[in-house]
């Protein structure tokens, strides 16, 4: 009987389910919005926006990682992301998002990981870098196919040059992988700032 | 009957399950086809099925918006301009074709919705992660636009100038009220679902009946032939 509660304590009930969406939800919206406002920029689209969205999002993956306090959910998040994309037509990034969301589920592992800081801010990061990352698997996957698309689409050679130097070079990959880093530890010192001054006084969260 | 009562009949006599795969067709046309004139004839189809739908004005809305940007795109690399970037514009053509399925399956009544994907080979979590998470994108545009608001209300919002200075204050602003809006939501619904025996093992009743019908074979097999002949091309 005990063990049979212990069960229903470790899988999401519907309330944890509904928190994941709504806050996956916002942080879409927001991703998009990111998306378009630094589109114009192609220097802060390419290094910048995976780390702003990092940094902006962070409070939303707090506030369902203190609330649901569950196993499974950064996988669940980084997995239904790998969806979304799927969705949109690049197939191939599902397998690389659910390994991408393994990775952050692993750095995760223990006892109320998902209300520790330091673990939080760790597979956040994962997560986020994975993100950045994800942005070249379908320039390294078919960088022929791509090149042709972008340049109908409407991509001038000034960012199609700079992607090229940023893809190719392990150097400038790091340097976005860094930079997507720091905004996104950034993003959850000031999601933790945020949960003490006004969640978990108002006991919304854990 | 009033034209949004009749908007509500002609929804209610499509599937969720085709609306469903109409959208996945659209985004695999929007992102695989190279040929813009494929790409047009789609949307313009789409626009007749919201038409088909009754709805007509958001159906002209998204259109419109669709041809201005292709004007615009191709403006902008025959003219060699730069502003506004073409690579936006870009991203708005080809994320209108998907809208508007996306738009329609918004407007299906969310245990129509409900009852259609329980029919699919989908774990139950992950079908209402999918129908939450469809139901709360209008939700939340619509509260993000009541909090900006009351943040001009209350003056956080004066100035380009003031936004910019202090960028962490104003993020706090629009954040905080934003969670406890959608949890709330979120709780809410939650509530709701449980009562109505969500998490009961036994197998699930609808209100609604959930049958292909023959307007919803015509729309699978359209949207599948669009599908293959707009890749082909």
């Amino acid at each position: 009987m005990e063990s049979a509660v212990q069960n229903q304590k470790k899988k999401f009930g519907i309330r944890d389910i509904m928190t994941i969406a709504a806050m996956m939800v916002i942080c879409f919206s927001i991703m998009m919005v990111v998306g378009s406002f630094t589109l114009p920029f192609p220097l802060v689209y390419l290094y910048g926006a995976a780390g702003i969205d990092g940094f902006i999002c962070a409070i939303f993956f707090l506030v369902a990682s203190y609330r649901v306090n569950k196993h499974g959910l950064i996988f669940a998040w980084a997995g239904i992301y790998g969806l979304i994309q799927g969705v949109m037509g690049y197939m191939f990034l599902l397998p690389y998002f659910l390994v991408v969301g393994a990775l952050a589920e692993a750095s995760m592992i223990g006892k109320d990981t998902y209300r520790n800081p330091i673990r939080t801010r760790i597979g956040w990061t994962i997560n986020c870098v994975g993100n950045f990352v994800g942005c070249a698997v379908p320039l390294w996957w078919a960088w022929d196919s791509y090149s042709a698309m972008a340049v109908e689409s409407g991509f001038t050679a000034e960012t199609l040059n700079m992607q090229i130097s940023m893809v190719t070079s392990p150097a400038l990959m790091l340097l976005g992988a860094a930079i997507t880093a720091i905004l996104t530890i950034l993003g959850t010192l000031f999601g933790q700032r945020l949960l003490r001054k006004h969640f978990k006084k108002s006991g919304i969260v854990g | 009957m009033s034209r949004a009562g009749a908007t509500h009949k002609q929804i209610e006599r499509v599937d969720g399950r085709t609306v469903l795969f109409l959208t996945v067709c659209s985004c695999l046309v929007s992102f695989l086809t190279t040929d813009l004139l494929a790409h047009a004839i789609f949307t313009f189809c789409l626009l007749l099925i919201l038409c088909f739908f009754g709805l007509v004005k958001q159906g002209i809305c998204c259109f419109l918006v669709y041809l201005t940007a292709i004007f615009g795109l191709y403006t902008e690399i025959k003219y060699g301009i730069s502003f506004p970037s073409p690579l936006l514009l870009s991203i708005i053509y080809k994320l209108i074709l998907p809208a508007m399925p996306v738009y329609l399956l918004f407007r299906i009544p969310s245990g129509k919705l409900t009852a259609s994907l329980r029919k699919l080979p989908l774990p139950t979590k992950a079908m209402l992660v999918l129908v939450v998470m469809l139901r709360f994108a209008p939700t939340v545009v619509h509260e993000f636009g009541e909090v900006k608001e009351a943040m001009r209300v209350r003056g956080f919002l004066r100035s380009f100038g003031t936004v910019l200075r202090h960028p962490l204050n104003t993020l706090e602003y629009a954040i905080v009220p934003m969670v406890f809006r959608s949890l709330k939501i979120a709780d809410e619904l939650s509530a709701s679902a449980i009562v109505r025996g969500i998490e009961s093992p036994c197998d699930k009743q609808s209100y609604y009946v959930s049958r292909i019908n023959l307007l919803d074979t015509f729309l699978m097999l359209f949207s599948a032939a669009a599908l293959i002949c707009c890749i082909m091309l």
